[in-house]
């Protein structure tokens, strides 16, 4: 047990010391988006037949999430470090068995089903496993990362599980894990000639990333560029727009936009919850909003800039990037920016495997909080 | 600060400015979308949520003048079903459909495209109706809170019995709208006509008007066209606030009840329209048996009360049944009557255009005493046929034509009351074109008889409340310059006196025509139909008076000369051999009128000298104090005596064997 929790110190007061670096303003930020989220779902699904019952789930998913956020933050993330190609391996084998069972179930498959008890999602575990593993691989190869084989093995090794969450299929989990590898191989100091070249082969490589594509995923895409193709498909893009543009500045009032509360706007709880905000309170709530997410991302890079090694600040950077990402992803579709991929907001929209996801990802950044460097500034 | 060796702060400063244009990027969407385009999105939001709701207003009903009903309303059962209370297990869902197509005989799936029943069809659908499956998906993606018929207009009986199901049949319902039911059907087809959609070229005018048009039919012809605005009404319509699935959430704003439409009760007399069309029918038949050739299936026949004008039956065969187009208009039905050669759906009373031979005498018989051509005394000697002088233009030497009476061995001296009793011909020449040997140096001329023409009606509508009416033609100088290209010339002149030649005219034109001389007081009646109309609860809104057109400037002596004329037809005239009716003195006017149009041209009867001709007879009584004025026109009847004449004399004993009844 001591190992595991402290290869420092195993003494009390010397716990209540590490415990003096936790992150408060990050945990803050992210109980008002949790908080903001929640009467959000609660508006969104008012008195709705099946759906009424969200806003106590999403509490109850809170609460599991902030134990995780207490017992990983207590963990030392070094500890990560050494299971990573375990968990690689482990996530390899889920994932594969997930597309096994796909194939012979025909259909997309994305979720394990433990006696009806509780759900895993293995390509989220998989997005918390990304950042572990790329965090570890470049970490080890800090020195040699002038060398641009080993740009191209870290390409094999985070594609593979980016290919086989594609697979499922999941677009977006595929998208984040190649933004985690991006912002890690980035921070971690790749030659901006390397970079370059890379991005010259990933354009040459589009063309079959089309092909690997699903037909529904195409079509997203083909309908963000062209929106007048398939109207249809368009009408949760126009009612997203209608409510946030109905919002105005101050927004309609809690509990009273016509678009919302009438249900025009569709998955309003979940991937539309932001158009939802916006029409409900306007472009102050939005902004507020998005604030919280800069607050965020600002505090998790610098618990990266004073981690004391190189695998805590890669796994803060990645990790930062993701749920910020993530957040802009899902920002960008409800404006109409960004094709639909089925991002949630990260701790804001509903949706209990996303939550959890996030919280060890956060969980895992306040240990490396923690044990950060004793200079203070 | 010392930063650690694995930190490039300009690096992790990228990561920021990313983060940085993100949110800039966000935020200049966002002002566009909320500040910029603020009003333009509410209005969006609000078109979403508000919508206007018509409801539909109850047509008015049209009675007979003894209060039957000739259209109403009547309940129409659809089997409706609401998607949103379906069941969602598929088991269930697939036990409705069964029990609604094993009593409704409607189809759970769409049948391919090459099973459809032609016949069932509706103008502009060629495919066969939809399955049930397919119906409730289409709804189910529109407005699964509304109801879609699933089986139109099913049995009264099959709506009770699934009625008593509903319990066991979530989401499937019974609709009742009303339909629009014509009792008499064929028999008052004419007069009563047929509802249709609101097609796009009128739409907008509707729509205006509180129509909903994809609802609401309008009247395509009879009074329910004519009388459309009264007996539409006013449909109601309220704003609402509905949810994304179309359920009404609540009212907003003030609500607008429908207005019910006002009842007509019209002039007809159902028992004497049936009468009627038998006489007419009967006559055909009769005649039809002892010709070769073509049948005659062409009649029109009209019945009024010359005294205040109403038109107590109308007639016009062929007909069409009106019953058929009261949920829709079917195709191959409706196909048939547009082609056929006689127009079924046309009412030939009004709108068809004839010669009228002998009963247009009455224009120069009155022109000639009333412009001293003739005394009523004078003899003109008919031999038969005469020669007269075809001129262009007064100088014109001409040539000369024989013109011949319908008695080819002529009447011999004949004075004003024979000339009409008799019919004959050559009197007529005389006195519209002039004969010198006879002792008629000059006649009526073209320009007086075209203006006696008017004042007894001709050339000009009678104003009957009834869609499509044509006014005939009475042929005059301008008119033949301007349609024929030629001067009018002196032959025009005697054949148009004997209503033949260019002059048409309707067959109630013909019978209203008659009216001056009927009521021996020169009033030109104005006809009429609608004899009240009346609000939803049946009192009297409105109440038919007695009109005249004008007072025809035709002096009473003369007027009265000519109403003895016509008594004397029946006495020892043309009308001789008609039968008279026990105890009811009866007069009245007889016409044969030679005729060569498109039809008999491609039948290839139009020979000179053995034209084909139309039968016509007007006649009234009793002839003291007439309550009764019939016209019947059989087209190619050949004789009006014979075949016109005992159809009038047949609807008028009725009329008064029915009277004394009463």
């Amino acid at each position: 047990m001591s190992t595991l929790f402290s290869q420092k110190s195993i003494t009390g007061s010397k716990r209540r010391e590490l415990w003096r670096n936790f992150d408060w303003l990050l945990i803050a930020a992210v109980v008002l988006l949790l908080t903001m989220g929640t009467a959000m779902i609660r508006s969104s699904t008012f008195e709705h037949p099946t759906l009424y019952d969200t806003p106590r789930q999403q509490i109850q998913y809170a609460i599991v999430g902030f134990a995780l956020i207490w017992i990983l933050a207590s963990i030392d993330y070094r500890y990560w470090q050494s299971l990573s190609k375990f968990i690689y391996v482990l996530i390899i084998i889920s994932l594969l068995v997930l597309f096994v069972i796909g194939v012979v179930a025909g259909g997309a498959q994305r979720w394990f089903n433990f006696f009806e008890l509780f759900y895993i999602q293995p390509s989220e575990l998989a997005k918390i496993g990304s950042v572990i593993w790329i965090a570890s691989f470049f970490a080890n190869r800090r020195n040699q990362l002038n060398q641009f084989r080993w740009i191209l093995l870290s390409i094999i090794h985070a594609g593979i599980p980016a290919a086989l969450v594609m697979a499922q299929p999941d677009l977006s989990s595929a998208v984040m894990i190649i933004i985690v590898w991006l912002s890690i191989l980035w921070t971690a100091g790749v030659r901006p000639k390397h970079l370059a070249i890379l991005s010259g082969a990933s354009i040459a490589g589009l063309p079959a990333i089309w092909i690997l594509m699903e037909e529904y995923q195409r079509n997203r895409v083909i309908n963000f560029l062209n929106p007048s193709l398939d109207p249809g498909a368009q009408y949760n893009v126009r009612q997203a727009l209608i409510s946030v543009g109905s919002g105005g500045w101050f927004g309609q009032g809690y509990n009273q936009a016509s678009q919302v509360q009438l249900r025009f706007l569709k998955v309003r709880h979940t991937d539309f919850i932001f158009s939802a905000t916006a029409a409900e309170f306007g472009l102050l709530g939005v902004i507020a909003i998005m604030l919280l997410f800069v607050v965020i991302g600002w505090r998790i890079f610098r618990i990266g800039n004073n981690s004391q090694d190189a695998f805590g600040a890669y796994l803060c950077y990645g990790m930062g990037s993701m749920i910020f990402a993530q957040a802009c992803f899902n920002i960008g579709m409800n404006l109409n920016l960004l094709p639909v991929i089925g991002l949630p907001l990260p701790f804001f929209s509903y949706g209990g495997s996303a939550l959890i996801t996030l919280s060890i990802g956060l969980g895992i950044v306040q240990s490396v909080a923690i044990n950060q460097n004793k200079y203070e500034y | 600060m010392n930063p650690s060796p694995f930190v490039t702060p300009w690096r992790v400063g990228t990561l920021y400015s990313l983060m940085a244009i993100s949110i800039i990027a966000f935020t200049g969407q966002l002002l566009r979308l909320q500040v910029i385009q603020h009003e333009e999105f509410s209005a969006l939001a609000i078109e979403n949520r508000q919508a206007r709701i018509n409801a539909p207003a109850q047509r008015g009903v049209i009675y007979d003048r003894n209060g039957i009903i000739l259209a109403h309303n009547i309940p129409s059962y659809d089997v409706v079903i609401t998607p949103a209370e379906l069941p969602e297990d598929d088991l269930r869902l697939q036990e409705i459909y069964q029990r609604i197509a094993t009593v409704t005989g409607a189809p759970i799936n769409t049948p391919p495209l090459d099973a459809g029943n032609a016949s069932r069809n509706r103008i502009g659908e060629d495919a066969p109706p939809p399955g049930i499956t397919e119906v409730v998906f289409l709804q189910e993606s529109i407005a699964p809170y509304e109801s879609v018929v699933v089986a139109p207009n099913v049995d009264r009986t099959v709506a009770l019995t699934l009625s008593e199901e509903l319990r066991n049949l979530p989401g499937v319902g019974i609709q009742i709208t009303p339909m629009r039911d014509y009792p008499t059907g064929a028999l008052t087809s004419h007069v009563i006509g047929y509802m249709g959609p609101i097609t796009e070229a009128v739409k907008d005018f509707y729509s205006e008007r509180g129509f909903d048009a994809s609802r609401d039919k309008i009247g395509y012809s009879g009074v329910e066209a004519f009388m459309q605005d009264t007996l539409a009404g006013q449909n109601g319509s309220k704003l609402i606030e509905q949810d994304v699935a179309g359920l009404e959430l609540r009212v907003i704003g003030e609500v607008k009840n429908p207005i019910p439409g006002r009842s007509i009760m019209l002039t007809i007399d159902t028992q004497l329209q049936a009468i009627s069309e038998a006489a007419l029918r009967q006559r055909m038949k009769i005649e039809n048996q002892s010709r070769d050739g073509q049948p005659v299936t062409n009649g029109v026949v009209i019945s009024m009360n010359p005294q205040t004008g109403e038109i107590l039956s109308m007639v016009s065969l062929p007909n069409y049944d009106n019953q058929q187009f009261a949920r829709y208009i079917p195709v191959d039905y409706y196909t048939e009557l547009l082609n056929h050669p006689h127009k079924p759906l046309l009412n030939q009373a009004i709108s068809g255009e004839h010669p009228p031979g002998s009963v247009y005498k009455l224009v120069v018989a009155s022109g000639a005493l009333q412009e001293e051509i003739v005394t009523p005394e004078q003899f003109v000697d008919d031999p038969g046929e005469i020669e007269i002088v075809n001129r262009y233009f007064p100088n014109d030497p001409g040539k000369t034509r024989k013109v011949v009476c319908w008695k080819r061995d002529g009447h011999g001296p004949v004075d004003f009351m024979t000339g009409i009793a008799q019919s004959c011909d050559v009197y007529f020449y005389a006195l519209g074109g002039g004969y010198e040997e006879g002792g008629v140096t000059n006649g009526l001329g073209i320009d007086k008889i075209f203006q006696y023409s008017e004042w007894l009606g001709y050339n000009q509508i009678t104003g009957i409340e009834l869609p499509g009416e044509l006014s005939g033609l009475i042929p005059n100088r301008d008119w033949k310059r301007i349609n024929i290209g030629e001067n009018w010339s002196t032959g025009d002149t005697y054949i148009s006196s004997i209503g033949q030649g260019y002059v048409l005219s309707t067959p109630l034109q013909v019978l209203n025509s008659f009216t001056p001389f009927i009521n021996k007081d020169g009033a030109l009646m104005k006809p009429t139909i609608i004899r009240n109309i009346l609000d939803g609860e049946g009192n009297v809104v409105k109440e038919f008076q007695p009109q005249i057109i004008h007072q025809t400037p035709i002096k009473r002596s003369i007027i009265e000369k000519i109403s003895l004329a016509l008594r004397k037809v029946m006495v020892d005239g043309t009308g001789e051999k008609l039968e008279e009716l026990n105890g009811v003195t009866i007069a009245g006017k007889t016409g044969t009128a030679e005729y060569c149009d498109n039809i008999a041209q491609e039948a290839g009867r139009c020979k000179f000298g053995a034209w084909p001709a139309h039968a016509w007879f007007v006649g009234y009584g009793p002839y003291e104090n007439p309550e009764i004025a019939v016209v019947a026109f059989v087209y190619s009847g050949e004789e009006g005596s014979t075949v016109a004449g005992p159809i009038v004399m047949e609807i008028m004993d009725a009329y008064f064997e029915l009277e004394k009844l009463k």
